[in-house]
């Protein structure tokens, strides 16, 4: 991408990206999918920014116990 | 016609019920719900439907005549996504790129609902490959609302809320990766779960977004939904996802009541930014909770903002992860929306993806935080109602609003942390549309959130209302 401080994404951004990745893209899809990750990304960016300062924090998607709580978190908890 | 109408109209636990009995035969109900489909076919509800099932239902009523019940869903018409396999059967996920794929073997929910005695009578209308919110599927045709067929069914289990809604199933399966059984659930006026990541098999399914993708129940009431639910869940060595924890007996636990449940909404969130007639159904839902004992208070998510923008980066990339060869491979036989998503998803930042996974683990984190001062939360299961075929914008609060974005404003809490949640019906908007309401739970808590919809569902009728097709 020519200019990653930007939000908004230009149709050679993509076709640059797309061609990175081995991406056969028309151009008409290129348009497409330039306007739709420039919708997309002024959000994207504030949260990854934003979680930039969140430290010791694990991506984690499953849970291990009945109530996801850590024990000591389970005290007072109803079932 | 009127006997089939009243066969069509009762719930799954009184039809499994009266099969037990003997009263019913499981003949009768498939027969009457295989001639509904047929009746609602252009509603585009079904892609296809098994005329063999009535063979099935013929040895279901001769077991039942010789004594024998297989479980709790003996001889009861359920209905399947198209993205869940039967073998021996089409899969197609409601696309080209799938139009000849037979399925080997059972998806394990298959194996369970048949274990319980349930009859497969066909596979449902979805968005295709289930990305997306409102069933518009180019190949098998728009699935449409039985409640006005110029609305949209929300998706991307669409066609499986139409033909529970319609009577043309006694229940169906979703799948809901961002809200995908509970907004077909809220805008056909039916109930749906989306259960505990983990807590339903999704062996057999094709996926989604792995780490949110699980498979729900839908039907007419918590009842119903609590019955399905309890064949359904358990743990799964064929899942590598698929949680070690006990099943609670949901049927069982149903009408213990609410009394001194604490019911939260999220300030700033649970009853910002929606609908009139949204908000007026969460508020008319939390004053029946009340009335019924339990106490409500305000609970505080301080990171709530951002859960849109994480959902459709997760819901991106993973998507576009596991279709990566097929779309350089059979590019032409996507849909022009979905092909646009998966190529899109292609092209966000790894660092994207995995911020917004670390913002998921925070988001969970001041969930369950929450959960030490109430129970159950409650929002809109979406912030409007159903919306006119075709349609990719919606108005809110007065400004036209990009409705994939919207359409996860809810939805995408429990999508995001796994929590579990259900959609109940919540009354009707100005043009007698369905308006939901989602309840979510702890991990693994369906049968609270389930005991707190069989709770809404004595104390209004909402659930009971049927749509034109089906009421005459």
């Amino acid at each position: 991408m020519a200019d990653m401080r930007s939000d908004q994404l230009t149709v050679e951004d993509v076709q640059a990206t797309a061609a990175m990745i081995g991406l056969p893209l028309t151009d008409a899809d290129a348009e497409e999918v330039a306007e739709l990750l420039s919708a997309w990304m002024p959000a994207a960016v504030a949260l990854s920014t934003r979680m930039q300062s969140v430290q010791e924090l694990m991506p984690a998607s499953t849970f291990n116990t009945v109530t996801g709580l850590a024990p000591h978190e389970l005290a007072g908890v109803k079932g | 016609m009127k006997a089939r109408s009243q066969l069509l109209n009762m719930e799954l636990h009184t039809a499994a019920q009266r099969v037990a009995a003997g009263d019913v035969s499981p003949v009768d109900l498939v027969g009457a719900c295989l001639d509904q489909a047929v009746a609602i076919s252009d509603t585009n509800a079904y892609i296809s439907v098994f005329e063999d099932a009535l063979e099935v239902a013929e040895a279901s009523a001769a077991m039942i005549r010789a004594g024998y019940r297989i479980g709790p869903l003996h001889g009861m018409p359920i209905a399947l996504k198209d993205n869940i396999n039967v073998a021996g059967k089409l899969t197609t996920a409601g696309s080209a790129v799938l139009k000849d794929n037979i399925s080997m073997i059972d998806a394990t929910v298959v194996e369970r609902l048949r274990s319980a005695g349930a009859i497969i009578i066909g596979k449902t209308n979805l968005h295709e490959f289930a990305w997306g919110g409102t069933s518009a599927n180019v190949t098998f045709g728009f699935v449409k609302n039985p409640w006005n067929k110029g609305r949209m069914p929300g998706g991307s289990s669409g066609g499986s809320g139409v033909a529970v809604a319609s009577g043309a199933c006694f229940g169906a399966l979703g799948t809901d990766t961002g809200g995908s059984v509970r907004l077909p659930s809220a805008l056909n006026g039916i109930t749906g779960v989306r259960p505990t990541i983990g807590r339903v098999s999704n062996a057999g399914v094709i996926p989604l977004a792995w780490s949110m993708d699980t498979v729900g129940p839908m039907a007419r009431s918590a009842r119903d939904c609590a019955l399905l639910l309890g064949a359904l869940a358990g743990h799964d060595p064929r899942d590598p996802g698929s949680a070690n924890v006990g099943v609670d007996d949901y049927s069982g636990t149903l009408d213990a009541g609410v009394g001194g449940l604490r019911v939260g909404l999220i300030e700033g969130y649970s009853l910002h930014h929606m609908q009139a007639a949204v908000e007026k159904a969460v508020r008319e839902a939390v004053e029946v909770l009340q009335d019924l004992g339990a106490v409500v208070r305000e609970v505080s998510i301080p990171d709530i903002e951002g859960n849109i923008s994480a959902q459709l980066t997760v819901e991106s990339v993973e998507p576009s992860t596991y279709h990566q060869r097929s779309l350089r491979a059979k590019r032409d036989d996507y849909a022009d929306d979905v092909r646009l998503l998966l190529q899109a998803g292609e092209l966000i930042p790894a660092v994207h993806y995995v911020q917004a996974q670390r913002y998921r683990a925070l988001l969970r984190q001041q969930m369950l935080a929450a959960y030490h001062e109430v129970d159950v939360i409650v929002c809109p299961t979406l912030p409007f109602t159903a919306t006119p075929l075709g349609e990719t914008l919606v108005n809110i609060d007065g400004e036209d609003e990009d409705m994939l974005s919207a359409i996860m404003q809810f939805t995408g809490l429990p999508s995001l942390t796994g929590l579990p949640a259900v959609s109940v019906p919540g009354g009707f908007d100005q043009d007698r549309m369905p308006v939901g309401v989602q309840l979510i739970g702890r991990p693994f808590a369906e049968a609270t959130l389930l005991r707190c919809a069989a709770a809404i569902q004595s104390a209004t009728d909402h659930h009971l209302q049927r749509p034109p097709v089906l009421a005459a």
